[in-house]
């Protein structure tokens, strides 16, 4: 019965507690109270302690105050006879637990015994940061857990394929008797043999090996708990609204597989804190009434083919499992899977041959739903490892279409094609490069399951705009040459089209509110040359997703009369921010970053920061781990941009925002940009110099420092000085 | 031996209990609770009158020559044991109401529904069981006492209440008619006392040659005999009681 | 109707009913029968005292008169005659409500008057939810102004209790728009009394619609005044272990019972009780120690907070000074049988009056000071221990009955239970009534009634409700019975309960049957069903919940004013034997009836407790079906009903 768990929920907790207690002594006897400890790439400090106590630990005193805070949580074991209410003592043992683990985890961070070698260890904000469209869209509708190791490879492989296909990703944590899931699903071939050099590389293919030991799962469970930091918009100590945040918001479950001994019953107590059940393979006693969690508690599953179901429906994940009929698996968690040459049965275009893709509006007679047609030699002529040219066109009609939806139903190519596993693609357009690994090949997979897999997935998402799609599937030379030129003309009129598209040539805007499950109160507006601060989301796309789903996350908001447009304020748009936030945002500036700027969910792809010593902003892209002039990182910056709030001076931006010609217009524009980090403006380098013609300064790329120029304020104003950037003969910010 | 039950109006404080306890006897379920909720509602066989500041409870006198047992033309009133109650048997009772308008203390009612009479049956089942009967043990005082008729205490009461029809009559009773003014002759079958209708004449003038009585002596209403019977009760108690000066008031 | 299993259901009882034939003395059973028949107007409701032209009655089955002299009909009598017993009722509750906050801002001057503010944190909610600006301020400072605050909603004349805003929304919208918002404390019961006066009301409905006002005033006013207060005075229950029954009394210490219903002075009694000076005394006089027991609501006090072990309910307090055990009996107010004072002379038992309220005859005697509750505390408990020098060895006879039970849940521990520290939340109260785990929530609450024998109607029901997957929630000498039959314990779930309230007791670790505290404590059940609304899913209003009140075995007028809010709450309640309404058609087709379409709850009345318990049952049915929830998830003991 539950009073065996809250038992050894309660010794566990014991357990984990007096070993932080011994270990911090030795520690204080070691380094003394100022010892810095902290994680890698988080401004969250101990992010559990943090969000639930309210802590900055920086300090092995810190982790003492944590410590004897955590210690009140304890209980005494349930009585044989007579016992009092256990559940309560059981869910704060969990609490305890992973107070307790996640001081271990620092304290070892401390020693330099973690990450240990094979495995992630602490999870980075930015991974966060960058999962939060993912997240919010569905393509991520959960996580996994694993605690232990199945009793067989098979079983391991079995459980991760049906985790994979329904696009969970999935932790590796802890161990059955000293064997571990990550060597299991090495064996299996699931894990390639190098995922022990880079762990990190696991993320591509949504399995991440954590850690060997059960105390690993805090750093599945912080990293949890930063989605309601970041995305929630909750407070340090807000430990109330990040629980229930982390329960509605976060769909993570923990499986147990194998023995459960008490630390895993006690992390499992913990889990179930933040509304995450856990289903278990051996005979254990359950908790099914419902409440803390949404569904049941603690469950049983002794079936392992059953058990993803089960863990899915326990936690109540949205999962839509796609049913395409091609040889291979199809589902989102494929996507990031990359084939390496060796593994590779053929490739096509990168540099080795001529390979693109373009689709194209038709008229409904002229397509015939479905059909999949392949002009040239199928891959079964191919040699081993060689190249062959390719093009994949798609011709698509429906009453809904229009032409300005064909780049962004052209694109889609990229994620639908990859979802497939064993095939690898990357870029788009003429620039398009695809592979086909040998067993997606020895699986059966040719040409036309390109065709196939695309038409699927296209009238799957864009089913309410396009009717009918058909595909042709070319590797014959002379059919490729014969309709490249058509492409290359249509992927530039779309260009100039828009090129020419101004917010001031429309009456009509988009919002996003698609991070409303998890920031509440944010809402994006969209114009013409301000795409979304994710980076995912233009107008067009907008328009698109506003013709498919009516009533989605995306609406059209009209502009009304216009306020200011300097600063780029509409009269409707106020209204509608307003009323979408909740009355939390009164006004909302689209050009400005001073005054009334857009707020932020959390999955941003750069922070524009303004650094008054320069009088201008610098911006930094979440990739970039290094220092900035502002004396933070990004992790850190993002802290005070996230969650729904209005931050004048910090704003989070699209990084295609920064060649727009509306960039922060209101504020000075592109010549008040005075830093960003070079891989950002190595990426963004056509865009900054056609600005910059523009504008009539052809020398302001050159001028924009980069962290190889100057990483501290004063270095970079001496820096700037030199350069004669124009934001310091601008007029002052203050 | 035969029972009765015999009045100690000196007791008696006028709280009705007696006849909510008679209903409640002679109802289907016996318990207060329920008895309210019966349909027709139970009826009581005592009742309690006022004699000037006092009360008196009456019922039936079960009377050894019983008139209603005389009358009755379909045999429905009977005393199956000698020793015992006079009783109604309502399957057998078509409410003619002759036993109402002979009975000389005015015990016998209708029904509500009309349909036969009602009378004291002495709680005979509940004698039965060895219990009281439902008014004695209701009784908060012990006004109510059921003795033996050997028992002194309940011939005295007998012989003073047997004097009945010679009796004369004449304390007010609220309710009633004067029954001190005196005769006024009855002829139109109407009360003598109070002008009430009883009966008509002819049927009166039968009942009392059943009975071999001056028809006169039927001209008096159901109210007005349960005057006297109450007022002669009074009398007997102040006969016991010389000091006690209220039955001649 | 002697024998002793015909009285009480529980030995020890039946063992001191024994011993009191044996020794010819006359308890509450043998009063009980020498009554008998009881008055029939009485229990009908349809005698009228109230002006000297009376007493007035109507007759309920002869042709005797239909309406008092004035001319009230049974109607209007019965319906003056009932609210004057929720007028007592709620005077009761609510004066003790009163009491309370008196303590506290005794507590609050005067840092020598004993008495700490154990729960700061529910003052400060308190003082929030009166709008007291608290920043800054001391505790001490809060508890005075709070304490002001209420006692002046006594004495309030117009606008609406407090507390009586934290019912739901929408039920805040029934009691305005029917005028039934409590105005002030003082002021309803006044109201209701000049209402009720001789040639005042003769509206029946719009004098039980009074009746409802002030009894409001009470649940929602003085009782939760009461409730609250204490536990800001006494520290706010959390799960405790505790006994019950006669054998907690002990044959080798000073035995005191502390008997009535507030812990105002025996809260102090405790602390005296643990005095070395005391204790010096006790031992010197050969005892081992000095044991304080509890007895009726007094008792459920100190059980409720301190563990304090319970002697028994309000039919116990005969037999335990039956034990010759007791060294001295202490009484506060509510509930004490003047019998007492002939008893105890038949003992050692020194019995001690202690409230200006509340005196008898030729009984000492020991007013409680508030000024000095600890000094008079001491003063109670040393009489207690030299009395203990005239105990007779020979006469004791202690039961060994003594029975374990979880007592001390409250509104807001509710929370925690469900969810530990980092998840307080009733989500799971509410989950599980609306998957079919639990049926629903029943109260069992009130009294013991010599007309029943003593706690059958409480553990019959309790236990047939629990079979049938509701869980039950206890006040009041109700608790206390079905803690002498073991409901109390975890344990319980696994031996009584239903499949689906087994699942969630064993979940969480907790008994069947919840006891939540004495007679005023009844407030806690009201602001649990408030917070269940207020979780969501299960309606707008508490008349939408699937929850049901009973009082199988009734007895004070504070029962009627129970009865009253609790249905003015929009909880349907079964009383066991009737209101004093029978007399009176229109008024008993209104209780039964009518209230349902003025407030959304209505009264049965059912003496059977199993038929009781399944007339809630299918009452909980009905509100499942109104609310679309699940099917019951596993197979029911009773019948479901089909309407």
């Amino acid at each position: 019965m539950s009073k065996l768990v809250a038992a050894a929920a309660v010794r566990g907790s014991h357990d984990v507690v007096s070993r932080v207690d011994k270990r911090l002594t030795q520690a204080l006897e070691k380094f003394g109270e100022d010892q810095e400890v902290g994680f890698p790439g988080t401004a969250f400090y101990l992010p559990m302690a943090y969000a639930l106590l309210g802590a900055e630990v920086e300090t092995l005193g810190g982790i003492r105050e944590v410590l004897e805070e955590t210690k009140t949580f304890l209980h005494e074991e349930p009585t044989e006879k007579l016992w009092l209410p256990y559940l309560s003592s059981a869910l704060d043992s969990g609490i305890a637990t992973l107070l307790g683990e996640e001081m271990l985890a620092a304290l070892r961070y401390l020693y330099g015994e973690e990450p240990r070698e094979g495995w992630h260890g602490f999870i980075s904000d930015t991974i966060l940061r960058s999962l939060g469209i993912q997240l919010v869209d569905g393509r991520l509708p959960g996580f996994a857990a694993i605690v232990g190791a199945a009793p067989d490879v098979e079983t391991a492989e079995y459980i991760i394929r049906e985790l994979q296909k329904r696009s969970i990703l999935t932790f590796l944590i802890g161990n059955h008797e000293g064997q571990t899931m990550r060597d299991q699903l090495i064996e299996a071939n699931v894990l390639p043999d190098d995922i022990i050099e880079n762990p990190a590389s696991g993320w591509d293919i949504y399995i991440v090996p954590l850690g060997p030991d059960t105390e690993s799962i805090i750093y599945a469970l912080n990293w949890a708990m930063r989605g309601a930091l970041t995305f929630g918009g909750l407070v340090k100590g807000d430990w109330k609204g990040c629980l229930d945040y982390t329960r509605a918001h976060i769909f993570a479950f923990g499986l147990g597989l194998g023995t459960i001994d008490d630390l895993k019953y006690a992390s499992g107590a913990g889990a179930i804190n933040m509304g995450f059940p856990v289903i278990c393979d051996t005979e254990i006693p359950e908790i099914r009434p419902t409440g803390v969690c949404t569904y049941e508690e603690l469950v049983r599953e002794l079936d392992h083919d059953k058990m993803v179901q089960t863990c899915v429906d326990v936690r109540g994940v949205k999962v839509t499992v796609r049913e395409v009929d091609v040889p291979v698996p199809v589902a989102a968690a494929f996507e990031g899977e990359t084939v390496r040459r060796p593994d590779m049965h053929v490739e096509f275009g990168g540099k080795y041959s001529t390979c693109f893709e373009y689709l194209t509006m038709r008229d409904m007679d002229e397509v015939t739903d479905g059909k999949v047609e392949v002009i040239g030699p199928d891959i079964d002529t191919a040699e081993v490892g060689s190249a062959m040219p390719l093009a994949i066109y798609l011709e698509v009609a429906g009453r809904k279409m229009q032409k300005d939806f064909e780049g962004l139903l052209e694109r889609r190519i990229h994620s639908t094609a990859n979802y497939a596993h064993g095939i690898f693609h990357m870029g788009q357009r003429d620039m398009a490069w695809l592979r086909v690994s040998k067993d997606a090949f020895a699986a059966g997979w040719r040409l036309r399951h390109f065709g196939d897999v695309i038409i699927a997935e296209l009238k799957e998402e864009m089913g309410a705009i396009i009717d009918k799609v058909q595909a042709t599937v070319i590797t014959d030379e002379d059919r490729i040459n014969e309709i490249l030129p058509q492409a290359e003309a249509a992927y530039r009129e779309r260009d100039e089209r828009m090129g020419e598209m101004t917010d001031e040539s429309v009456d009509i805007f988009y919002s996003c509110a698609l991070c409303q499950s998890y920031a509440p109160d944010h809402i994006c507006v969209i114009s013409p040359e301000r795409l979304g601060l994710c980076g995912a989301y233009n107008w067009l796309d907008g328009k698109a997703a506003y013709e498919i789903s009516p009533h989605g996350a995306n609406q059209p908001v009209e502009k009304g009369r216009c306020i200011d447009a300097t600063i780029g304020e509409w009269e409707k748009i106020n209204e509608f921010v307003r009323r979408e936030s909740h009355g939390t945002v009164d006004r909302v500036s689209l050009y400005s970053i001073m005054d009334a700027p857009m707020t932020s969910c959390g999955c941003f792809e750069c922070i524009l920061a303004m650094l008054p010593e320069a009088n201008g902003f610098m911006i930094v892209n979440r990739e970039y781990t290094g220092m900035t002039p502002l004396g933070m990182e990004f992790s850190t910056l993002a802290g005070t941009v996230g969650g729904g709030h209005q931050t004048p001076g910090f704003l989070g931006v699209g990084r295609r925002y920064v060649i727009s010609r509306k960039f922060i217009s209101a504020d000075g524009g592109l010549p008040r940009l005075v830093w960003m980090p070079k891989e950002l403006k190595e990426d963004l380098a056509e865009g900054l110099q056609e600005q910059a013609a523009e504008l009539s300064m052809p020398e302001l790329p050159d001028q924009i420092a980069t962290e190889e120029d100057a990483e501290a304020i004063n270095d970079l104003v001496e820096h700037l000085q030199k350069v004669g950037h124009p934001a310091l003969q601008m007029e002052s910010l203050l | 031996m035969p029972r009765v039950i015999i009045v100690d109006v000196e007791k008696c404080v006028g709280c009705h209990s007696c006849e909510v306890a008679c209903a409640i006897a002679h109802s289907t379920a016996k318990t207060l609770v329920e008895a309210m909720q019966e349909q027709p509602p139970p009826q009581p066989s005592v009742a309690v009158v006022a004699v000037g500041e006092a009360a008196v409870p009456l019922q039936c006198r079960h009377c050894e020559d019983a008139p209603c047992v005389q009358v009755c033309p379909r045999d429905a009133l009977q005393r199956p044991d000698p020793e015992g109650p006079v009783l109604v048997d309502h399957e057998l009772c078509t409410g003619c109401q002759a036993c109402v308008i002979v009975c000389p203390f005015g015990m016998i009612t209708m029904s509500s529904d009309g349909k036969s009479v009602i009378k004291c049956d002495l709680c005979i089942e509940r004698l039965g069981r060895g219990e009281q009967p439902a008014c004695v043990e209701a009784c908060p005082t012990g006004s109510l006492q059921l003795l033996d008729t050997a028992d002194p205490a309940a011939q005295e009461q007998r012989q003073a209440v047997e004097v009945i029809m010679t009796a004369p009559v004449q304390q007010d009773t609220p309710g009633a008619g004067d029954l001190s003014a005196g005769d006024t002759g009855g002829a139109d079958g109407q009360c003598k006392f109070c002008g009430e209708l009883v009966a008509r004449p002819a049927r009166i003038k039968r009942l009392a040659d059943d009975l071999g009585i001056d028809a006169q002596e039927l001209c008096i209403c159901q109210k007005c005999r349960r005057a006297r019977y109450s007022q002669l009760l009074c009398k007997s108690e102040a006969m016991g009681n010389p000091a006690d000066g209220r039955g001649e008031a | 109707m002697k024998e002793p299993s015909r009285r009480s259901v529980d030995s020890a009882a039946q063992q001191m009913i024994a011993r009191a034939a044996e020794d010819q003395v006359d308890l509450v059973w043998d009063r009980y029968e020498a009554m008998q028949p009881q008055c029939g107007f009485g229990q009908l409701g349809i005698c009228c005292r109230i002006c000297h032209m009376g007493p007035c009655r109507v007759d309920p089955f002869g042709d005797g008169p239909q309406e008092g002299v004035c001319g009230a009909d049974a109607n209007a009598i019965a319906a003056r005659n009932l609210v004057r017993m929720i007028a007592a009722g709620a005077a009761a509750h609510s004066d003790h409500g009163r009491d309370v906050a008196l303590a506290l801002l005794e507590a609050a001057r005067n840092p020598d008057s004993g008495y700490k503010i154990r729960d700061p944190q529910k003052l400060a909610v308190i003082a929030q939810e009166y709008g007291l600006d608290t920043e800054g301020k001391s505790v001490p400072e809060i508890a005075e102004a709070v304490a002001q605050q209420a006692l002046a909603e006594f004495g309030q004349q117009e606008g609406e209790l407090k507390f009586a805003l934290r019912a739901p929304a929408s039920r805040v919208k029934v009691w305005r728009e029917r005028g039934l918002m409590p105005r002030g404390i003082d002021r309803e019961i006044v109201e209701l009394m000049h209402q009720t006066a001789m040639g005042v009301d003769a509206d029946y409905r719009n004098i039980i619609k009074q009746g409802m006002r002030a009894a409001l005033a009470d649940g929602w006013g003085g009782s939760m005044i009461a409730t609250d207060l204490q536990d800001v005075l006494f520290g706010s229950p959390q799960p405790i272990r505790a006994k019950t029954n006669l054998g907690v009394l002990k044959e080798d210490h000073v035995n005191i019972v502390v008997h009535g219903h507030e812990p105002v002075l025996s809260e102090m009694i405790v602390e005296a009780a643990r005095d070395s000076e005391l204790l010096a005394r006790a031992r010197e006089l050969g005892a081992d120690g000095i044991n304080l027991a509890g007895q009726c609501c007094t008792g459920n006090e100190l059980l409720m907070r301190k563990g304090i072990p319970s002697a028994g309910t309000f039919l116990h307090q005969e037999l335990a000074i039956m034990t010759g055990a007791v060294d001295a009996m202490v009484v506060d107010v509510q509930c004490v049988m003047p019998r007492l004072a002939e008893l105890t002379q038949r003992f050692h038992t020194q019995l001690l009056t202690t409230s200006r309220k509340a005196k008898i005859p030729h009984v000492q005697h020991l007013e409680f000071r508030e000024g000095q509750a600890l000094t008079t505390a001491k003063e109670i408990v040393s009489v207690g221990v030299e009395n203990f020098a005239n105990r007779n060895g020979q006469r004791v006879q202690i039961p060994a009955e003594q029975m374990d039970l979880i007592a001390g849940f409250t509104a807001e521990y509710v929370n925690t239970l469900l969810g530990g520290r980092f998840r307080p939340s009733y989500r799971p109260l509410n989950d599980a009534i609306m998957t079919g785990r639990i049926r629903g929530v029943a109260g069992v609450v009130g009294c013991e009634n010599p007309q029943v024998p003593q706690g059958s109607g409480h553990i019959a029901m309790s236990k047939e409700l629990i079979k049938n997957d509701v869980l039950v929630v206890v006040t009041g000498c109700s608790a206390l019975a079905d803690a002498r039959a073991g409901l109390l314990c975890p344990e319980a779930a696994l031996e009584w309960a239903g499949e689906g309230l087994k699942e969630v007791c064993e979940a969480i670790g907790m008994p069947p049957v919840l006891h939540v505290g004495s007679c005023v404590d009844n407030s806690r059940i009201l602001i649990a069903c408030t917070n269940m609304v207020t979780e969501g899913g299960l309606g707008e209003d508490i008349s939408d919940l699937p929850v049901a009140g009973a009082a199988p075995e009734w007895m004070s007028e504070k029962a009627i004013t129970i009865g009253y809010y609790v249905v003015a709450s929009g909880i349907y309640t079964v009383f066991g034997t009737p209101h004093n309404v029978l007399g009176a058609p229109d008024l008993h087709k209104l209780v039964v009836d009518e209230l349902e379409e003025m407030v959304g709850a209505r009264f049965d009345f059912e003496p059977d407790p199993i038929k009781a318990a399944h007339m809630m049952i299918a009452h909980m049915d009905k509100k499942r079906a109104a609310l679309g929830l699940d099917e019951m998830m596993y197979e029911q003991a009773a019948p479901v009903a089909t309407s």
